[in-house]
């Protein structure tokens, strides 16, 4: 309990230090009060928001995108790795394709996805699959690479055949980068996703309420939909990732705590 | 028949000045729940030899014949166990690191916890058998790698120089272990190691390779019982003639 109380302490106390610089600033600072609220407008007004349900429905509905969006590219990212690291043709094929492929924002994709697509979800949720695969595609190959030469001569001594040593060996060798790709495809997914929110005028989500928000220098509302980006992005590496990490690659001795 | 028999081994590595002879008209055979060492130096083609017999390299010329039929290929009749502690799997206990080769030969989960319980329990690790790899010692972790190697029960029990990374004590206590360890089993094994009073301590029989090519240069029988004393006359005359066959005089 003791224990639970301090480590709680040690993840506010950064943020504290943030908030009374922030009010500091909103004290002292240059900006007047509505295009610099105070601390305590931007948590009434999360309050308010949070109260009458509208960020909820914002914040679901990103989340969603968020989602489906992730999980596509993770899948396709994960599978093109395991291809490329197992087979040379498809390596040959595919590395510098990923490697022009990886450095371009997701972003700049944008206008011709909407192009393509359209408006509303189907954009926003193919757009997030392709720009968070590349990270994992690279991750999954070179972890698939990384796989210690000795299990698989050790598999095969026992007679393991090719879809068993997969499944049993390249599989769980490959997870500490498997699992290092899918936490930086999530980072770009967000990052992508809140931005072709702006972009595309979709009705809902936090990036329009973010981006819709300046038209009445409602300044509060942006910072209250920035911290309901920050704090989903604090829930999904805490609660996913680390609990993720824990229970296997840490576990098992592969990656350190 | 003999249990296990290579005939007149030839192997050679391709390489950018054209091929390298690593072992050359190479011939020995095992008995039966024989114990057979093989000594060299390094660079001597000890390992190559090893992959050979094991499945992973193809001899040039020559074949590997176990119980009168000719070796292809990676088989479960082979069990090896190789010097990198790292050889076991970091993702599965203990019991399930021994488990695997039992899994790939298709037997029933409750069969197979059985067998892995009674092997880690002949390594003396029994109560190490819900542990990972990354718990255990260098000493320890070999110990579980000897019982997933012989648990799918192989027909030969091939050793890549096991103890050479661990200090001389638990190398020692490893030694020790693993003679019960054969007496119980009654595998036969080919141990191969440059470690010469290891060897002498450990086989029915010695085979004493040179270098550049690998060719056999003496075989030697070691007749004293077990447990040897490594202090003994005996013991080092025994050793000092495999040194003298390795020196080449």
């Amino acid at each position: 309990m003791r224990r639970a109380l301090i480590s709680l302490a040690e993840v506010v106390f950064p943020f504290v230090v943030v908030g009374i610089l922030w009010q500091a600033f909103h004290l002292l600072g240059p900006f007047p009060p509505k295009l610099f609220p105070g601390v305590e407008t931007i948590v009434s007004t999360f309050v308010r928001l949070v109260g009458n349900g509208i960020l909820p429905v914002h914040a679901l509905t990103t989340i969603l995108r968020l989602i489906v969006g992730f999980l596509l590219g993770a899948v396709l990212g994960v599978v093109a790795g395991i291809v490329m690291g197992r087979y040379r043709w498809a390596e040959d094929l595919l590395v510098p394709v990923v490697s022009v492929g990886n450095p371009i924002p997701g972003l700049a994709y944008a206008p011709l996805f909407v192009i393509w697509f359209g408006l509303g979800n189907l954009p926003a949720v193919l757009l997030v699959g392709f720009a968070a695969a590349f990270p994992v595609v690279v991750n999954t190959w070179t972890g698939v690479k990384a796989v210690k030469a000795i299990w698989i001569r050790a598999a095969e001594s026992m007679g393991a055949p090719e879809h068993q040593l997969f499944r049993k060996v390249v599989l769980p060798g490959a997870l500490p980068y498997v699992l290092t790709g899918l936490r930086l495809g999530l980072a770009r997914a967000w990052r992508v996703l809140v931005a072709v929110e702006m972009l595309t005028s979709v009705s809902v989500g936090l990036g329009w309420l973010i981006f819709g928000a300046r038209e009445f220098l409602n300044t509060d509302v942006m910072l209250a939909g920035i911290a309901v980006i920050g704090c989903v992005g604090l829930a999904l590496e805490k609660l996913v990732f680390q609990k993720l990490e824990e229970f296997t690659v840490v576990r098992w001795g592969m990656m350190a705590r | 028949m003999h249990h296990l028999e290579l005939r007149s081994i030839t192997f050679e590595y391709a390489t950018a000045d054209g091929p390298l002879t690593a072992l050359r008209e190479l011939s020995f055979a095992v008995e039966p729940s024989e114990f057979l060492c093989v000594v060299g130096q390094s660079g001597c083609g000890k390992t190559t030899l090893l992959n050979v017999v094991a499945g992973f390299l193809k001899p040039t010329r020559g074949a590997v014949l176990l119980g009168g039929k000719p070796v292809t290929g990676k088989g479960f009749d082979r069990g090896i166990v190789f010097q990198d502690f790292a050889q076991l799997f970091p993702w599965r206990t203990a019991q399930r690191n021994v488990e695997f080769g039992l899994e790939m030969k298709g037997v029933p989960r409750a069969e197979r916890e059985e067998v892995a319980l009674r092997f880690l329990r002949l390594v003396k690790l029994e109560k190490f058998a819900r542990s990972y790899p990354h718990e255990l010692s260098g000493g320890m972790q070999q110990r579980v790698a000897i019982a997933r190697a012989l648990a799918y029960n192989p027909a030969v029990l091939l050793m890549d120089e096991p103890f050479a990374a661990l200090d001389a004590l638990t190398r020692e206590e490893m030694q020790r272990l693993l003679v019960d360890v054969w007496r119980e089993t009654k595998k036969t094994v080919i141990y191969v190691t440059h470690n010469v009073a290891e060897a002498v301590y450990l086989a029915d029989r010695i085979v004493v390779l040179t270098p550049h090519p690998g060719t056999v240069k003496a075989q030697v029988r070691i007749a004293m019982p077990r447990p040897r004393d490594t202090l003994s006359v005996e013991f080092l005359e025994c050793q000092r003639e495999v040194v003298g066959h390795l020196g080449g005089r």
